[in-house]
């Protein structure tokens, strides 16, 4: 089977996406009775991928499907997804928030979404010890806003933001070790006081390179 | 003009506050009709864990019977941090033993505690929102200060947003259709919604104008203008819901035109073909 991409979004977004990255997409608008299939299947992919840290289905709806949008690829017929991107905007023009990205495909989803968009600025949160976390660091630097997020039931959390047109990251000049609580928090007490950081590229055996920058 | 809801109260005694990130207080009102939102936080600072706790036990305290309550981590991605939440609180010094209890306020906690939230995020149109989570806790706890709480609080969430258009969902037999619809009606864009966890959901999208949130908020310098109805929804008629949802899917415009009306199992709902 060849995977294709496909897009849940209501009517209203369509027309703003970058169709020649979506003409081949199967299309799913949220609202209709048509398409609760293919959020069974979307909700089963994110229950596999994230276990507690599940989206409820009036989560998805509410926060997803009717603000933004969910990107992915899947084979079938019906339409199976392998992967799957769930993306919202910010209030700036081109800057989206990701939240989750989910499946086999996640790397090329992501990419699908970030083209679909056309978007120059991408906001991300995931925990230091998810696969994510690698997806979104092909995109390195990511420029840490939190380290340690007691806001999420997960506090081993990071945001971060990164662009689309990206600079070369700079040379790690510290690994974190996603499991040391201490080491998030220490990092996280810094970003506060003004530090910025950025994680330069995937983790390797647990650890995570960062690199302090200038403001 | 600020703003005036029949009780005085409310605005008299509790403090707004806005949770968002800075880049977001950037773009808000935080000055709408003229109240000072003074009390912001960044969810992203360690030092708002302590507020966003009773923020959580806020929502438990309103959806936990209705099974809906918010996991903490939505909190962050679905509403901090692309959005805000904006609410009215009291300092712990002043807040009555009940509601301490409800919220399980610690002993040596001296911050803010919240008595209503709205959550509210952006949508890909300009100062379209989606609000999805009005909490009050006027549900578990009843006092008659409280009245209006949650619709006071909504007017002046929306006021912070730069709202003009506000998309929601909500159930048939939802006692919240009360508040909503004293914005103005409510054009319908689902009525049967497979995409929720309650498929007896409807969708809305209204426009926000001033003086809609001033009704919402009972000012008296506010009104909304509603027409009759040409039909009524009973809340668990989901024959009609699904039959409905066809007519909207091929192309027909409804409007939900008013408060519901209580029947002897539940409610009914009032709403108006426009074409």
């Amino acid at each position: 089977m060849t995977v294709r991409p496909f897009v849940i979004a209501t009517s209203g977004l369509v027309p703003r996406l970058n169709l020649s990255a979506v003409a081949e997409a199967d299309r799913f608008d949220p609202t209709r009775v048509e398409s609760a299939a293919i959020l069974d299947s979307v909700e089963r992919l994110d229950r596999r991928s994230y276990g507690q840290l599940s989206m409820p289905r009036w989560a998805q709806y509410d926060c997803v499907e009717l603000p933004g949008m969910m990107f992915g690829l899947g084979d079938g017929e019906p339409l199976e997804p392998t992967a799957i991107v769930l993306a919202v905007p910010t209030l700036a023009p081109r800057h989206w928030a990701v939240h989750s990205v989910a499946g086999d495909d996640a790397a090329e989803a992501l990419a699908g979404a970030i083209a679909a968009l056309r978007l120059e600025r991408v906001t991300g949160i995931t925990q230091w010890s998810s696969p994510t976390l690698a997806v979104h660091a092909k995109w390195a630097p990511l420029m840490l806003r939190s380290a340690w997020t007691p806001a999420h039931s997960e506090p081993r959390t990071c945001v971060f933001d990164y662009d689309v047109l990206r600079n070369e990251p700079p040379a790690p000049s510290r690994f974190l070790d996603a499991a040391d609580d201490d080491a998030l928090r220490a990092i996280q007490a810094e970003i506060e006081a003004g530090t910025r950081f950025v994680v330069t590229g995937p983790e390797d055996g647990g650890r995570v390179p960062i690199a302090e920058v200038t403001p | 003009m600020t703003l005036a809801p029949k009780n005085t109260w409310l605005l008299d005694e509790l403090e707004p506050y806005v949770v968002a990130t800075p880049e977001n207080l950037a773009r808000f009102d935080l000055a709408p009709f003229g109240i000072d939102v003074r009390h912001r936080i960044d969810p992203l600072h360690t030092s708002a864990e302590p507020f966003l706790d009773l923020l959580k036990r806020l929502d438990e305290s309103t959806f936990g019977p209705e099974e809906m309550p918010m996991p903490r981590w939505i909190f962050v991605d679905g509403a901090e941090l692309t959005g805000g939440i904006v609410g009215l609180g009291l300092p712990a010094s002043k807040v009555s033993a009940p509601i301490r209890e409800r919220l399980a306020v610690p002993d040596d906690y001296d911050g803010l505690v919240p008595y209503a939230m709205y959550i509210a995020i952006p949508t890909y149109e300009p100062q379209t929102w989606v609000g999805h989570n009005l909490a009050s806790i006027r549900v578990a706890v009843k006092d008659d200060n409280l009245r209006g709480l949650g619709s006071v609080t909504k007017a002046i969430g929306l006021a912070v947003f730069r709202c003009t258009s506000q998309v929601g969902a909500t159930q048939w037999d939802s006692h919240a259709i009360h508040v909503h619809v004293r914005l103005g009606s409510l054009a319908l864009l689902t009525a049967w919604t497979p995409a929720h966890t309650h498929q007896a959901s409807l969708t809305y999208r209204v426009d926000i104008t001033e003086r809609g949130l001033r009704n919402l908020a009972r000012d008296p310098a506010g009104a909304v203008e509603h027409h009759p109805p040409t039909r009524w929804i009973d809340h668990d008629d989901v024959d009609a819901m699904k039959a409905l949802q066809t007519e909207l899917e091929a192309g027909a415009s409804y409007e939900l035109c008013g408060p519901p009306e209580r029947t002897d199992t539940g409610q009914r709902v009032p709403i108006r073909k426009l074409r």
